[in-house]
């Protein structure tokens, strides 16, 4: 088809060169005995060539390095100081590129994974950290490019930190809550045109890991500030539906709630992506994203039911990749409010449990069984401390040691359209019933059970999370240290507090997974959550996508990715 | 004073009667619409729900949560909150979404054109279907249309939208490979028309771009026949009985008596069947606009509807006032409209 559009204009160009001048005549005396309709059958034939087959030629040239994807919903904001959310992790993916980044390695599975043991530079060519971790020198990346053609040099990586500072968001999140930074001049220093040193007022384990993050990516400061107004001195206005930034993609057009257009940054400092247009559109039912990718009218299908993935795992045509991620899925009871306040009714509601059952008829196998509260995963993890059989016998006994021998009544809440959620209810409320607990189900819309269960007004609740730095202690701190805002099933062991403290300033590493072992026996013990499953992460892609990778946030990194 | 009201009621009898009709449903729209945005305000504003707790998830610390509520207006007053929003609305700012990250005065008018253009298609192909089946079912009495019309005048009533909307696309899309894709209005690969009206199929036709009109025109089969399929049933119902007694009726047997053709029988029939069919289209138009959400979900459509329950599952208050606002403002002008139809054509009516 390509050699058809591009020859056919120069052969009418050629034989009309070629043509000698006395033939002239006879042309026009062709001109002068066709008819009309021939005539206009031949103009309608040069716009087919033209028009039809340029538009065949063009897509079948398109279709090697077009991707479409089929997503639940377009991201909420492109601006990284959004609050986190799995379609806005997925922008900062790709979008912002980082100071550092961990090696890839690939899985037994043919799947590119992290090497959390490994950083390498990313925008930072090299770096070093002071003996005392308290500080840490990123030395950039020469002749790097924005998107935009700007290029990347200590007063753009300045500005970055200084935007996310004064925007008191997720840069500042890290920095205040991670680093105990208080005071923005101290911290933040440009060396030289590239250097550039942020220096800590505590030693921090955390001090190289948490440059990977995908929130924290440097901004094409030059263009930003373009577009800087005295009521919005942080471009959040434009940044909020606009990119630039020094990543593989920019956002060349952002339709929320129906597509985004990702296209590859040629000046990307590891090369120019294979994929030069990435088509990310909003099909909110996931049966949809189903008949499309079975269709072959999408190349990938975010977020299937796992019903819908064994589907389509015996679909010609499309492959399904299952990682064991981050994420962790559990009921959390409210440790404060009776009869949860006691360690033994925890534990009964964690034997009665049928995680088998769960994992056949929900999961249809895509799942395991979470068997800590850290991510499988991650560095430190352990199942050792795991007792949780389905026992209902012993569940009662327990219950009635704890002075419930005909059990309780209670409320499980869970999020209005969370299917799995929904059937995991259903399921969890007749086992309880065998220990006599008798469960009411509440089903409320999302930003209703949030605030409620922040409240402490809800017993039980589903809840479904990850943390996407791959380290024991920030993990534990986010759920399980009784000052974290957001252990909101109030769990509180002061060993916990004291290991997880510990482990925060703590630079032995060896002291620091011992400690994070301990804190995994406790938590298992004590029960805080209905502990469930590690629901994986799963995309369906078309047999012919190649080069599936996966992160922490669980985006997917189109640049890795290509098509045969 | 009471001279001057007088005065004034000489003036309003001089304009005359179609003017006076428009101009009086006209002013009525103000305080309808100032009413529907204050309660529509302090409804949302009851809701349960928090969207600062919800969209901080791991981030959420007592200083990112009054940032966020702040950058959001929520630490003000309720009063307060309500005089800003009224005056910004006043200037067509109806805040920004959390959501889309987009003013939702620019989300709405990127939306509201799509889910026209669905409803507005769909009401077409529902009044073609209902009044055309009420028609022939009353005419051939007995016959198949009559007796399949009666099944499916059941059958519409009870069965859900989006039921339909899955059938149609597992069928049509998905084992015969007859329709398009079922998401979006228009192919992934087509780029959409320049905005003129709003409405895909007719935009892409004034740019003469045919591949836009066909792509347009293939997504809205689905959908459209959607919803004409679950809601041509009421309309057929009621245009059979109403469409029924008037061809029974002693006038119409009178102009057969004196030999006026059946086709002409029918027609005049037809129209005097109009007025309670126009009211009823009128209400429907109204309804669609609800019915769409469901619909416009399934189809990824990217209109209103996808965007009302969003925001309602989000906590996106000013998405959710926005829409609010501007349903409430559709229905309103559809009524208008009905009612002014309804005033000129019926001339015992007094303004």
């Amino acid at each position: 088809m390509e050699i058809g559009v591009q020859t056919l204009p120069h052969l009418s160009n050629g034989a009309a060169l070629r043509q000698p001048d006395n033939d002239r005549p006879s042309a026009m005396n062709w001109l002068r005995r066709a008819p009309v309709r021939r005539i206009a059958a031949g103009f309608l034939g040069a716009f087919l060539a033209t028009t039809v087959l340029g538009g065949v030629g063009a897509q079948a040239q398109d279709a090697k390095t077009t991707l479409v994807v089929a997503a639940p919903r377009t991201p909420e904001s492109l601006d990284q100081e959004y609050p986190p959310t799995e379609a806005g992790h997925e922008v900062r993916r790709n979008v912002f590129e980082r100071l550092l980044a961990y090696k890839q390695k690939p899985g037994e599975d043919g799947v590119l994974y992290e090497d959390f043991d490994t950083i390498e530079g990313a925008l930072a060519e090299t770096w070093e950290v002071s003996d005392d971790r308290k500080s840490i020198t990123f030395h950039l990346r020469k002749g790097v490019k924005s998107a935009l053609g700007n290029e990347l040099n200590a007063d753009v990586v300045m500005w970055s930190f200084l935007r996310g500072w004064n925007m008191k968001s997720n840069f500042h999140w890290y920095m205040t809550q991670i680093f105990k930074i208080e005071d923005f001049d101290k911290a933040f220093q440009k060396v030289d045109d590239y250097t550039v040193k942020v220096t800590l007022p505590n030693a921090s384990p955390l001090i190289e890991r948490i440059w990977v993050n995908s929130d924290l990516g440097i901004l094409d400061a030059e263009e930003v500030k373009k577009h800087l107004t005295d009521a919005d001195p942080w471009a959040a206005t434009w940044l909020a539906t606009n990119t630039a930034a020094f990543g593989p993609y920019s956002v060349s057009k952002y339709r929320p709630g129906q597509e985004v257009v990702y296209d590859a940054n040629p000046n990307y400092y590891r090369g120019e992506p294979k994929l030069k247009r990435v088509i990310l559109r909003e099909m909110p039912t996931s049966a949809n994203r189903v008949a499309a990718i079975q269709a072959g009218s999408v190349d990938v299908a975010e977020y299937l039911l796992p019903r819908e993935l064994a589907l389509l795992e015996k679909a010609p045509g499309v492959k399904v990749e299952k990682v064991f991620g981050n994420f962790i899925h559990r009921v959390e009871m409210n440790n404060a409010m009776p009869p949860f306040d006691n360690v033994k009714v925890r534990q009964a509601l964690n034997y009665l449990v049928p995680r088998d059952e769960i994992l056949k008829s929900v999961y249809f196998d895509t799942a395991r069984f979470t068997k800590s509260p850290i991510s499988e995963i991650y560095p430190g993890f352990t199942e050792e401390y795991f007792a949780y059989a389905n026992d209902p016998e012993k569940a009662k006994a327990l219950l009635a040691e704890a002075g419930f021998p005909e059990g309780f009544k209670t409320q499980l809440a869970y999020r209005t359209g969370d299917q799995l959620e929904e059937e995991m209810a259903v399921i969890l409320k007749s086992a309880f019933a065998k220990g006599g607990v008798d469960v009411e189900l509440v089903k409320l819309p999302a930003s209703t059970l949030v605030e409620r269960y922040t409240k402490g007004e809800v017993p039980m609740y589903f809840f479904r999370d990850m943390a996407i730095v791959p380290d024991a202690a920030y993990v534990a701190n986010l759920w399980l240290n009784s000052a974290s805002a957001i252990n909101y099933s109030k769990f509180k062991s002061d060993e916990v507090d004291q290991l997880i403290d510990s482990g925060l300033t703590g630079t032995d590493e060896a002291k620091r997974l011992a400690d994070m072992k301990r804190v995994q026996q406790i938590t298992m013990e004590q029960a805080p959550w209905v502990f469930l499953m590690n629901p994986g992460y799963q995309l369906a892609i078309r047999d012919n996508v190649k080069g599936y990778s996966w992160y922490t946030p669980n985006g997917n990194a189109y640049f890795d990715l290509s098509k045969e | 004073m009471a001279a001057a009201v007088a005065n004034l009621g000489v003036y309003w009898r001089a304009i005359p009667r179609p003017l006076r009709i428009v101009a009086s449903r006209l002013l009525m729209l103000v305080p309808q619409m100032f009413g529907v945005m204050m309660v529509t305000f302090l409804l949302v504003r009851l809701l349960p729900g928090d969207p600062a707790l919800l969209l901080l998830g791991n981030m959420a610390t007592p200083e990112t949560i009054a940032a966020f509520r702040e950058k959001l207006g929520l630490h003000l007053p309720l009063w307060e909150q309500f005089l800003h929003y009224v005056g910004n609305a006043l200037h067509g700012d109806l805040g920004v979404s959390i959501l889309t990250s987009n003013p939702v005065t620019v989300d709405l008018l990127e939306r509201a054109p799509a889910t026209l253009e669905l409803i507005t298609y769909a009401m077409l192909l529902t009044i073609l279907i209902g009044v055309t089946l009420a028609v022939v079912a009353v005419v051939k009495a007995g016959g198949i249309v009559d007796i399949g019309s009666r099944v499916y005048g059941l059958a519409a009533g009870a069965i859900p939208d989006f039921w339909v909307g899955l059938l149609l696309i597992y069928f049509f899309f998905f084992i015969l490979g007859w329709a398009p894709a079922p998401f979006g209005r228009i192919d992934t690969f087509v780029s959409a028309p320049d905005t003129i009206t709003g409405f895909y199929t007719i935009d892409s036709l004034l740019a003469g771009d045919f591949t836009a009109f066909g792509s347009s025109l293939g997504r809205l089969i689905l959908p459209v026949l959607t919803l004409a399929i679950v809601n041509a049933g009421a309309l057929m119902k009621m245009s059979k009985t109403t469409f029924g007694d008037i061809y029974r009726s002693e006038f119409i047997v009178h102009a057969r008596a004196s030999g006026l053709s059946e086709g002409t029988i029918r027609r005049i029939a037809l129209r005097n069947s109009l007025p309670p069919i126009i009211t009823l289209v009128g209400f429907m138009f109204g309804f669609l606009l609800g019915a769409a959400v469901l619909v416009e979900t399934i189809f990824a459509w990217g209109g209103l509807g996808q965007y009302a329950v969003q925001s309602v599952v989000n906590s996106d208050y000013p998405a959710l006032q926005g829409f609010v606002l501007v349903a409430a403002a559709f229905i309103l002008i559809v009524y208008t409209i009905v009612d002014i139809l309804y005033e000129l054509a019926d001339p015992r009516i007094r303004v």
